[in-house]
């Protein structure tokens, strides 16, 4: 098999996994995945765009 | 012919296994596959049919899918050969105007930190972010007493750590916030309860964990993500944790951060625009996560911060963050501190004590 076909045979299975790389369900197209912000209450009037430190569990 | 943009916005990031597509602007994330990583990526902007000729015309139902996923997801638009010129990448360079940005002072009962002198030294280097960190008991009126000495500076935020005392004690600290509105978030270790609220515009978090050191810090975790353009753009460049940063441990010594052993003087010896005009503490800001090992082939490389304190091979310096617990070749998260293979650097730290 030539190196070009190997490479589209490998993207073909990655293609048809589209779906089950996306999520745990093999049949849900991929749902987007939100980041809370920092500070999530929102409330703050600067939010800081980075923890300063990772010191607090976050479990 | 039809031609597909990805939003300036939405940026694919490879990973070992699976990739992403960040949303700068609405912080969000999507998983791809590496095959659509491919397709995105590796033909640069040519029309849909020059894509599906280039894998021979067969896999032209699955390519179609996943462009009408991008498109009915707004991750992207159909445009023209004449209009695709319009529409240039987004900038992933980062710079700020301060020398530095961010900032923690660390503090226990042996501490004598001069407060006025620090705050007066990050002043000048255009601080904008501090987080005061307290690992035995403060009397409020010293918590106070620190706190009027931020009055009238450039400082956006304040975050403060400090033990838990009783009721009585966390509704004072808490109502802090409505004077000194810098706060944004206060942090009770060694709580009853875990929990958090909001008091005027700052969170309170409530933590039974006793973190009574800074062999606490530096935990990976996917609820530390962060996703905006000045933390990916940063992260994209240069140190996600380190960048721009300096700390006071509860010594007084002047380090990148408390965690570390290197020490660059002590803050009543010299001035910390003294210690940031010197290469030497710049050198950690410039390990981004390209150059980490692990980490590089990590789709969440680029969302996620960095720990160069504490890491798997202590002398390696490029060696993954000790406490991130995500294998990128099996996509699978896993509890770090069981890891057969990290026992010897939590040894190494000393991390069993805690």
């Amino acid at each position: 098999m030539s190196k070009e076909l190997e490479a589209i045979k490998n993207i073909t299975l990655n293609l048809h996994n589209v779906k089950a790389a996306s999520t745990d369900d093999t049949n849900v197209l991929p749902k987007a995945i939100t980041i809370e912000k920092y500070n999530s209450n929102l409330c703050s009037v600067y939010p800081i765009y980075k923890p300063i430190s990772k010191i607090l569990p976050k479990e | 012919m039809k031609y597909f943009i990805l939003y300036a916005n939405c940026i694919p990031v490879k990973g070992a296994k699976r990739s992403l597509i960040c949303d700068l602007q609405r912080n969000q994330y999507w998983y791809i596959p590496e095959g659509l990583y491919d397709v995105l990526t590796s033909h640069g902007r040519v029309s849909l049919d020059s894509i599906k000729t280039s894998y021979e015309n067969k896999f032209d139902l699955i390519i179609d899918e996943y462009f009408e996923f991008l498109a009915s997801n707004e991750l992207g638009f159909w445009t023209t050969e004449e209009d695709v010129k319009n529409f240039p990448e987004l900038n992933l360079d980062w710079d700020e105007p301060s020398l530095i940005t961010n900032a923690i002072i660390d503090s226990d009962v042996g501490s004598s930190h001069n407060y006025t002198k620090i705050f007066d030294e990050l002043e000048e280097l255009g601080c904008k972010h501090i987080q005061l960190r307290f690992f035995d008991e403060i009397i409020f009126e010293q918590l106070t007493s620190i706190l009027e000495k931020l009055h009238c500076r450039r400082l956006i935020s304040v975050e403060i750590i400090l033990p838990f005392k009783n009721k009585e004690t966390e509704i004072l600290v808490a109502d802090l916030s409505a004077k000194y509105q810098r706060i944004t978030q206060i942090a009770f270790y060694n709580s009853q309860t875990n929990n958090s609220y909001v008091k005027y515009h700052s969170q309170i978090i409530n933590i039974t964990l006793n973190i009574n050191s800074e062999l606490h810090c530096g935990i990976i975790s996917s609820k530390y993500f962060t996703l905006n353009i000045k933390n990916f753009t940063e992260s994209v460049n240069y140190n996600s944790c380190l960048n721009r940063k300096i700390s006071i441990d509860k010594k007084g010594q002047i380090k990148n951060c408390p965690s570390l052993s290197k020490e660059y003087g002590h803050i009543n010896n010299i001035t910390l625009i003294d210690v940031v005009l010197k290469e030497d503490i710049k050198k950690l800001w410039k390990i981004n996560k390209d150059k980490i090992e692990i980490c590089k082939d990590c789709e969440f490389r680029h969302i996620c911060t960095d720990c160069r304190a504490y890491v798997e091979q202590p002398e390696n310096i490029y060696s993954k963050p000790l406490k991130c617990g995500y294998n990128p070749y099996t996509c699978q998260w896993e509890e770090w501190s069981n890891n057969p293979l990290k026992q010897k650097a939590i040894s190494h730290y000393e991390m069993r004590i805690i």
